[in-house]
């Protein structure tokens, strides 16, 4: 196990290079700059601009400068807000986006575990059926419908709830609801369809025959593997929901990272487009890794098969 | 991200037509002497030297005092900093009297040195100050930020001028040409130049910041010396790149001098949040000289640029007043129906950039006759619901009267059709040109507006609208990639300058490939004026020239468009958008008074 792990990590060393050097081509080669506004300044003026943050060099010298700063953890100065890094930029906008992104995680298991185990353990009750057919509805319903319209009914309506906003509580209900409404229907359909396909395996049915209670077979035999393509469903949307997800942050005007990201594309903020990239890359790469550990916990075969000997 | 707005705007619509009322949305007064503002982006930084533009500067005209404050209404200079100042009689010299009592928010006071070191600061090349060229007008101001060198006389000392009397100033690599005699021979600005020196025994002169023309006398005496004449020079002491900044704390802090937990500030107000993307919070500074004047206990900035979401905050009771130019197009037809509807004259032009390098836009007579096909009546009843003035000059207003403006040009289908007959495309045959536009849908129903004018009147033309975002526009604009571009341009302050200079042939804002020796000699000439009525009458003339040359197509005029609750009090429409929370108070149990006598 623990060779196979640093064969991951081992790996994970040159894509994130790779997906690091291509973004900052990209970023450079894509037409405009950072400090180009419709009321031009005196070219001296962009001069000093330029100057000030090193992009008067050439592109090899900004590329090595970039990288040295990425080995030391330093992002360098955001171009669009000058007394502020991009570190601190990012900090900022984890500090929003991981409490939306736990708090839509959360939700989106604690309704879609119980409901998926619900809807295979009793797939003809005519109440699961109805709530599967919300959770269908969650998944073809975009979050850019479904946001305005909770935002109409409870804010411009009801007027119980802000619109959009940031910093206190109630401005994390709607963003978080709209946000997990989707996840929490993928997950209810991945686990009813694994805990189906778990409870018709023999072992099961052994365990049936020797008496064993109907919930010790559930929690004990069942599930471990029903859980197995939910996990993998997961890890991933749990780096995209930490990375701040830019749609939701849009409608409800929420200063996360992907707020950061939407701005530092349009402003050509180099820095700040490389700092969230590393940042989405290092936490997709991450938690793709413990992913893969828990589901090779869960089923040692996978790290067999995958990393050769465990 | 567009699809985000629609989406909003039906669902908008249809929650607001349930109960029609008087006023957009929830009226109820904050408990306390709160303002919350939508503020349409965040800004990009509070430091008055870095920040870029009019996001940043309604935040920072607060916690920053300049010498003079803009009058909430009609903008002129009114003393701040500034108790009184002497104006000598050519305008080149101001001699400002600080008011004693003028703190910074540790207890300091403000003397004439913290404005020395601070317009120096914002010359400083290594400031890196966007907004730098603001001071341009201050003597040796422009040399010391670009580098530039002056040239003196050996013999007499005295520094050499132009035959507007302005001294000469010359990029170090123009000195290096003509120390070689490297001229090339369609550099007709260095061959005068050399001719010009030819005629002295010269050297040249590098600029520090203490030749900068700001001089303090004693604490509560500063005296500013111009490089020419500027009538206008008190507009510009309101600017927040003119604003004071605290020496101890910038150079004890650096970048980070603007955080709450270290900023110093000597406004009406003081900084105690800044939440990038969230808000920005200011409250009260007790230590301000006119704190008895000021109402507002605390004033919070929303950043929020989605106009939807903007108008959503405002309807549910979160926002107490929209910034001017953040209102859906699609709801403001709705919207003007509204008590809380605010609008007045704004200077801005819209105006479309011709590129008069390419061929056939380089013949004049094609030029009028596209201007003269454009039906701006039309295009501004029709598309334009904010009550914008179709406008056939590039200034966007008289000045309050000071400012003779051409009569512009007009709509004139006939006149334009044998006027592009006599250039040689009869009825618009063989004419072809690409209309640049970024993306946003205003500027793309404004496109297609004008297309469809060209193609009623020219019925063979061919016009290609090309679609570019924002960056990849201003890329391809500066590039001078392009046959025609839209473009808008609003005032840093309120006078005729402020658009024509950027005209001028060696303008960064002129992209056209226009220059036009007489239109420079005009403008100059007029900024060295003392006069105002003479300089007025100068800069119409020049107007006149542009006009004549139309290197630029004028469309309309802009105008401030908002929302602002009944209960607030003394934020007026303007014509720079620019609203000091010194005179603005919340006032509750008088909503039934309306909007009136605000």
């Amino acid at each position: 196990m623990g060779r196979y792990i640093l064969k991951r990590i081992f790996w994970a060393l040159p894509l994130l290079w790779l997906i690091l050097t291509l973004t900052f081509f990209l970023v450079r080669w894509a037409p405009g700059k950072p400090f180009r506004r419709e009321r031009a300044v005196p070219v001296e003026i962009e001069a000093h601009l330029d100057r000030h943050y090193g992009l008067d060099k050439p592109w090899y010298v900004q590329y090595a400068n970039y990288m040295r700063g990425l080995i030391r953890l330093d992002f360098g100065p955001s171009y669009r807000y000058p007394d502020a890094t991009v570190g601190e930029i990012m900090r900022q906008g984890l500090r929003v986006s991981v409490p939306i992104g736990l708090a839509a995680y959360a939700l989106a298991l604690s309704l879609g575990l119980p409901l998926g185990i619900l809807a295979a353990l009793r797939p003809q009750s005519a109440g699961v059926r109805a709530l599967m057919g919300l959770a269908v509805l969650g998944v073809v319903t975009p979050n850019f419908v479904l946001g305005p319209l909770l935002v109409l009914l409870f804010s411009l309506t009801l007027y119980w709830l802000p619109p959009a906003g940031w910093g206190e509580g109630r401005h994390l209900v709607l963003p978080v609801v709209t946000l997990s409404a989707a996840y929490v229907a993928y997950i209810a359909r991945l686990t009813q369809s694994g805990v189906q396909q778990a409870l018709a395996q023999d072992y099961i049915r052994t365990a049936h025959a020797k008496g064993i209670p109907p919930r010790t077979i559930l929690l004990r035999h069942a599930l471990r593997p029903a859980l197995l393509p939910v996990l993998s469903f997961t890890g991933p949307s749990l780096a995209f929901l930490l990375a701040g997800t830019v749609v939701i942050e849009r409608i409800f005007a929420i200063p996360g990272l992907g707020h950061f990201f939407v701005q530092a594309a349009f402003n050509r903020d180099y820095t700040l487009i490389l700092g969230i990239v590393s940042f989405t890359a290092i936490a997709l790469i991450v938690l793709n890794l413990l992913v893969d550990i828990a589901i090779a916990l869960l089923d040692p075969r996978v790290a067999v098969g995958r990393g050769g000997e465990a | 991200m567009r699809r985000i707005g629609y989406i909003g705007i039906g669902l908008l619509l249809f929650s607001s037509c349930a109960r029609p009322t008087a006023y957009f949305g929830k009226i109820e007064p904050p408990s306390e002497a709160i303002l919350r503002v939508g503020n349409g982006a965040d800004p990009a930084s509070l430091d008055p030297h870095r920040a870029p533009g009019s996001v940043e500067e309604q935040i920072l005209i607060n916690l920053f005092e300049g010498l003079t404050e803009y009058d909430p209404v009609t903008l002129d200079p009114i003393p701040a900093v500034a108790e009184a100042w002497e104006v000598n009689e050519r305008a080149t010299r101001f001699r400002f009297r600080l008011r004693r009592s003028a703190r910074w928010s540790n207890g300091r006071p403000v003397t004439a040195w913290d404005f020395v070191y601070s317009w120096r600061r914002a010359l400083a090349p290594e400031t890196a100050s966007p907004n730098a060229y603001l001071l341009y007008y201050i003597r040796n101001a422009e040399a010391y930020n670009t580098g530039k060198v002056k040239v003196r006389d050996r013999r007499t000392g005295r520094f050499l001028t132009d035959a507007l009397g302005r001294e000469l100033m010359l990029a170090p690599e123009e000195l290096e040409r003509i120390r070689r005699g490297d001229v090339p021979p369609e550099a007709r600005h260095l061959h005068e130049l050399r001719r010009r020196l030819s005629a002295h025994s010269w050297e040249a002169v590098t600029l520090s910041a203490a030749d900068v023309g700001v001089r303090a006398l004693d604490d509560v005496t500063l005296e500013v010396e111009m490089e020419a004449s500027t009538a206008f020079f008190l507009k510009l002491t309101a600017i927040g790149v003119y604003r004071p900044v605290p020496r101890e704390v910038v150079e004890r802090y650096g970048r980070a001098w603007t955080r709450p937990e270290h900023i110093v500030s000597n406004g009406p107000f003081r900084l105690v949040e800044f939440t990038p993307g969230r808000r920005v919070v200011l409250e009260k500074n007790p230590l301000y000289w006119d704190a008895a004047r000021v109402r507002l206990q605390r004033a919070i900035f929303y950043p929020y640029d989605e106009a939807t979401t903007l108008l959503n905050l405002y309807k549910a009771g979160e926002l107490d007043v929209l910034v001017s130019g953040l209102l859906p197009p699609y709801a403001l037809r709705r919207l003007r129906q509204k008590q809380d509807y605010v609008s007045g004259p704004y200077l801005l032009s819209y105006f479309l950039l011709v590129n008069v390098r390419r061929s056939p836009l380089s013949d004049r007579r094609v030029r009028r006759a596209l201007a003269l096909a454009i039906d701006r009546e039309r295009l501004c009843r029709r598309l334009l619901a904010a009550g914008q003035q179709p406008s056939g000059t590039f200034t966007p207003s008289d000045f309050q009267g000071a400012y003779p403006r051409p009569s512009g040009i007009g709509y004139d289908p006939e006149r334009a059709r044998q006027l592009l007959a006599a250039a040689g495309y009869p009825e618009g045959r063989g004419l072809r040109f690409r209309f640049l536009y970024n993306t946003g849908a205003l500027h793309a129903q404004i496109a297609e507006a004008l297309q469809a004018d060209w193609r009623r009147i020219f019925p063979f033309i061919r016009v290609e609208l090309v679609n570019q975002e924002w960056q990849v526009y201003l890329n391809t604009v500066r590039l001078g990639e392009f046959d025609i571009a839209r473009r808008s341009f609003s005032a840093d302050f309120s006078d005729p300058t402020s658009f024509l200079d950027s005209m001028l042939s060696t303008s960064p804002n002129n992209p056209t490939g226009w220059a036009n020796p007489e239109y420079d000699r005009l403008v100059q000439q007029a900024n060295a004026e003392p006069d105002v009525r003479q300089r007025m009458a100068l800069l119409a003339r020049a107007e006149e020239v542009l006009l004549d040359d139309l290197p630029i197509i004028p469309i309309y005029s802009s105008v401030t468009s908002f929302l602002l609750k009944p209960y607030v009090r003394g934020w007026y429409a303007n014509v720079l958008d620019r609203h000091p929370l010194k005179f603005v108070a919340i006032e509750r149990g008088e909503i039934a008074l309306g909007l009136s006598g605000r």
